[in-house]
């Protein structure tokens, strides 16, 4: 279903996007991303490293935003900028929530923009990973 | 160590703003990449249909498979990216390709966090794409905060396609303190 500038309100959430992670996301990730760090594998490295085990991938965390996006506009809508800071860490287990509000619309260059501010937080309440986004939206008429 | 006067931003920082990385060229993308992208992305749930059902992406705007916006098309680019005579390990070539890839500026502490990242998209990233990425040392500041006086930077990446079409700009935010 097509996800339309004029039916999106300022001030509205966007569907949340969560994903329980473990090393089963993670290494998949590693693959794709060519990101084989022994700290995001093995909890003896990370432990060496002064963390308190094996830990998640940031660009992965980056990726959810994008894939929170994506699910709230689907395939008529662009992802045109998205920004980002890594803050807390990402054991294994937690439960990663993407949430979103819209805080304004606008038209730029014949686009049909919203900005989200977006915001990944863990089942602790812990904002892991701040942000922000804009994305392009198909007009009605 | 931070020269005379207390800053990290030396003439020879100031001179490295602007210093590029060796353009890196992908192999052409392939669909089944695309598709392992994503499903690795969306685990444990299945990903959008325009990114891995041909027949589904055809009735799409896009009229095929595209990748997702934050695609990686320089995964295990050893062999193809090499700097110099070719390593005799994969290890040593992916050594190297980091090496030459590591915009850091001169003399800065060794401590290392990486702070955030943003993104722009412009043309989608297509099946048989061949895409080049050419890294700038683009800004540096530096602040004191709790962990002592932090050296800022931030490295642009452009990637481009095989048309000269902008596909993204990339910039991460680097502290070393």
């Amino acid at each position: 279903m097509t996800l339309y500038w004029q039916d999106v309100e300022d001030g509205s959430e966007i569907p949340e996007f969560a994903r329980t992670t473990t090393l089963m996301n993670w290494n998949r990730w590693a693959s794709v991303n060519d990101e084989f760090v022994p700290m995001h594998m093995d909890d003896d490295d990370a432990r060496a490293n002064g963390q308190q085990a094996a830990f998640g991938e940031g660009p992965l965390r980056y990726s959810y935003l994008h894939s929170a996006l994506r699910e709230w506009i689907g395939d008529d809508g662009d992802i045109v900028f998205v920004n980002a800071q890594y803050r807390g860490i990402n054991y294994k287990g937690d439960i990663l929530t993407v949430s979103g509000r819209v805080t304004g619309k606008r038209e730029e260059n014949g686009r049909h923009l919203v900005d989200v501010d977006l915001a990944i937080t863990n089942q602790r309440g812990e904002a892991v990973t701040p942000g922000n986004a804009t994305v392009a939206l198909p007009s009605r008429g | 160590m931070t020269s005379e006067g207390g800053t990290y931003i030396t003439a020879e920082v100031e001179a490295y703003i602007g210093t590029e990385s060796p353009p890196l060229v992908s192999p052409p993308v392939s669909e089944s990449e695309i598709r392992r992208f994503a499903m690795a992305a969306y685990w444990p749930e299945v990903p959008p249909r325009r990114f891995w059902d041909a027949e589904y992406a055809k009735s799409t705007r896009f009229g095929g498979i595209v990748a997702p916006d934050e695609f990686n098309p320089f995964g295990w680019m050893v062999g193809r990216a090499h700097i110099g005579p070719q390593p005799t390990h994969i290890d040593e070539a992916q050594g190297e390709l980091e090496e030459a890839r590591n915009l850091r500026p001169p003399g800065a502490p060794e401590r290392y966090l990486y702070a955030g990242s943003s993104s722009e998209y412009h043309a989608p990233i297509r099946p048989g794409d061949v895409i080049t990425s050419i890294l700038k040392f683009s800004e540096v500041y530096e602040r004191q905060g709790g962990l002592g006086l932090m050296l800022f930077y931030v490295v642009e990446e452009r990637m481009t396609n095989q048309n000269g079409e902008l596909v993204r700009v990339f910039r991460t935010n680097n502290i070393l303190y």
